[in-house]
């Protein structure tokens, strides 16, 4: 994994760069180039012609990336909104961005667990119920209470 | 070559000096030659080769020590799964079953109170453990908070407001 990071951000930028400094600094999108001396720079230029194709097929992941950080900041911030200003706005951002995020979540736990053949088929059903989820969300929404006040409903159920 | 290495990381250690005896690097599936019968050879993958040979794995898990960055790490993703179970079976099973929440409610009063209170339990504590350990996440994200007394003492935090807002949660509301 770690090789694939540093593939995905050599992609990026064109000029060699420290070990360390990929390793210190993950969350940086775009590496300041480590001026090291000419041959390094130069090794991977060679290699860049060959980047070109696979990188039209391979965008870096450091977009994705960007994008499971952002949904997951947003639900940080919708959950309390839950609580403090439940209704329609907090309802369906909820139910639009649980889905992806427990998508992406079991795509990390698939592609851990499970030996390569099994990948596919798992993943495409995480999908398929990932799906069904923001569907019975968006629908439950739609056509009842809300998932605010559902959680509020629930949570009033006696358990004494 | 082997035995070289081994002999040479051991002074290392005796020195006590601090360098890097072994080099993590990552290592695509090896291609490792190998003769058919008919005499051409084939490229076999790492893994192929060890099932074929019917090779035991080396132990992992039972031997490792469980530390809290670890124990925390499969704990946030425990949490992942529980609440992504909940979220999809509330979500499936309203869409799929007539009648709204409020009379879905009605005929569940007549349930044992030990099943509402099992079934909050199992999500205001993976919820809260999610949604804290998951800020820690993102901080490691923005590259800090990585050395390991902070890693500790954040882990600890986590916990404490996890168990402090949970039981809360259960008993004032």
């Amino acid at each position: 994994m770690a090789a694939r990071l540093c593939l995905g951000i050599a992609t990026i930028s064109r000029t060699c760069v420290l070990q360390s400094t990929i390793l210190r600094n993950p969350a940086l999108p775009k590496i300041r180039p480590a001026i090291l001396g000419a041959s390094n720079i130069k090794q991977l230029q060679t290699s860049s012609l060959t980047l070109d194709k696979s990188e039209k097929k391979n965008p870096p992941a450091s977009g994705h990336w960007k994008t499971e950080r952002i949904v997951s900041v947003a639900l940080l911030a919708a959950l309390p909104a839950g609580y403090l200003y439940p209704g329609h706005i907090v309802d369906y951002s909820l139910a639009i961005l649980i889905p992806p995020h427990v998508y992406w979540g079991f795509h990390a736990i698939v592609g851990d667990y499970l030996p390569k053949s099994l990948v596919g088929v798992t993943q495409g059903a995480v999908a398929i119920v990932s799906v069904m989820t923001c569907i019975g969300l968006l629908y439950f929404n739609y056509s009842d209470v809300g998932i605010c006040k559902a959680v509020a409903m629930l949570w009033q159920m006696k358990t004494s | 070559m082997a035995v070289n290495f081994i002999s040479t990381s051991r002074l290392f250690l005796t020195r006590g000096n601090s360098c890097s005896i072994v080099r993590l690097t990552a290592v695509a599936p090896r291609r490792i030659a190998m003769s058919t019968a008919t005499g051409a050879s084939k490229q076999e993958d790492f893994f192929e080769k060890n099932k074929r040979l019917s090779r035991p794995m080396s132990p992992h898990l039972t031997i490792y020590k469980p530390q809290l960055t670890s124990m925390m790490s499969i704990t946030h993703r425990a949490s992942g799964m529980i609440l992504s179970a909940y979220a999809a079976t509330f979500a499936i099973y309203t869409m799929s079953s007539g009648g709204s929440l409020a009379e879905h409610i009605e005929a569940w009063k007549t349930l044992p109170a030990i099943v509402p209170f099992t079934l909050k339990c199992g999500f205001i504590f993976p919820l809260y453990y999610h949604v804290i350990n998951g800020v820690r996440h993102l901080v490691w994200d923005m590259g800090k908070g990585f050395k390991l007394d902070t890693l500790y003492k954040s882990g600890y935090v986590v916990i404490a407001l996890t168990l402090l807002f949970g039981v809360v949660d259960l008993l004032f509301y």
